[in-house]
């Protein structure tokens, strides 16, 4: 089989893209089934899908996959599938307790893999080479710029009373939104630099 | 900075990829230091010079227009 990074274009664009569906096949499922057993089937498909995904988006880019990068892989998937399963199992207990502190440890305990998940990123970009820490440290600051941005721009609009807004779901989105602009950030940056 | 990273990488026969696993940096970082996007830290400069057993100033110019 040999290196992802060395197969024929074909293969690799057909890998990512399998990753793709495999990814967001799962997550729509997640959302519109009920089925405990179905849930946990789409949750193992959805870590495969990331896991092809992850070697895939570096194969697409000329790029192998480093001792760092599986690194980060094994430790943030299962990390991910553990807020996954805090989110849909653990998470929506805390409408049924009234004991405060349970409650409030109930409702925070996403935060602990995510935590992890936080330390691993910043301890894989300690890892990464000079100009790659470079890159990391421009899509920070985009991902910072365009956040706080959109969140004063939908603060001033709620301000004007022109548009109604769930303090509660904007404050639960600032992370994710984060994430996303920095991996958008950061995919455009090693873009620019895939040619050989 | 222009450089002659491409010429003695293509004259020792490696893609970038073995050049990156050489010098321990990912493919693109050689790619942008190849096509002048990125100017690499010392430490990096010496590791290229002693790779391809050249001196630091035969490799590297200081780019006058800039």
């Amino acid at each position: 089989m040999g290196r992802m990074d060395e197969w024929p274009a074909w293969q690799r664009w057909g890998i990512w893209l399998v990753g793709w569906v495999l990814y967001l096949g799962p997550f729509w499922l997640l959302f519109t089934t009920d089925s405990l057993a179905l849930r946990l089937v789409a949750l193992a498909v959805l870590c495969v899908g990331l896991l092809l995904l992850t070697y895939s988006s570096k194969a697409v880019l000329n790029e192998r996959m480093r001792k760092i990068d599986r690194w980060q892989l094994y430790v943030v998937l299962p990390a991910m599938f553990v807020y996954m399963l805090l989110m849909l199992y653990v998470f929506p207990r805390e409408a049924h307790i009234a004991t405060p502190w349970l409650k409030a440890a109930v409702a925070l305990s996403p935060l602990l893999p995510l935590i992890f998940v936080s330390w691993a990123v910043v301890r894989y970009v300690n890892r990464c080479d000079e100009m790659e820490r470079r890159q990391h440290l421009e899509a920070a600051g985009i991902a910072v710029i365009v956040v706080s941005l959109g969140s004063m721009a939908l603060g001033f609009l709620a301000a004007a009373k022109l548009i109604a807004v769930n303090g509660a779901l904007v404050l639960l989105m600032v992370f994710p939104a984060l994430c996303v602009v920095y991996g958008l950030a950061c995919t455009w940056s090693k873009w620019r630099n895939r040619a050989r | 900075m222009k450089n002659r990273v491409r010429a003695l990488r293509e004259a020792q026969g490696w893609s970038q990829g073995e050049l990156a696993e050489h010098l321990d940096v990912s493919r693109q970082t050689i790619n942008a230091i190849e096509t002048g996007k990125y100017d690499p830290s010392l430490p990096l400069a010496f590791k290229l010079a002693r790779l391809f057993k050249q001196r630091i100033e035969s490799m590297f110019e200081p780019d006058e227009g800039r």
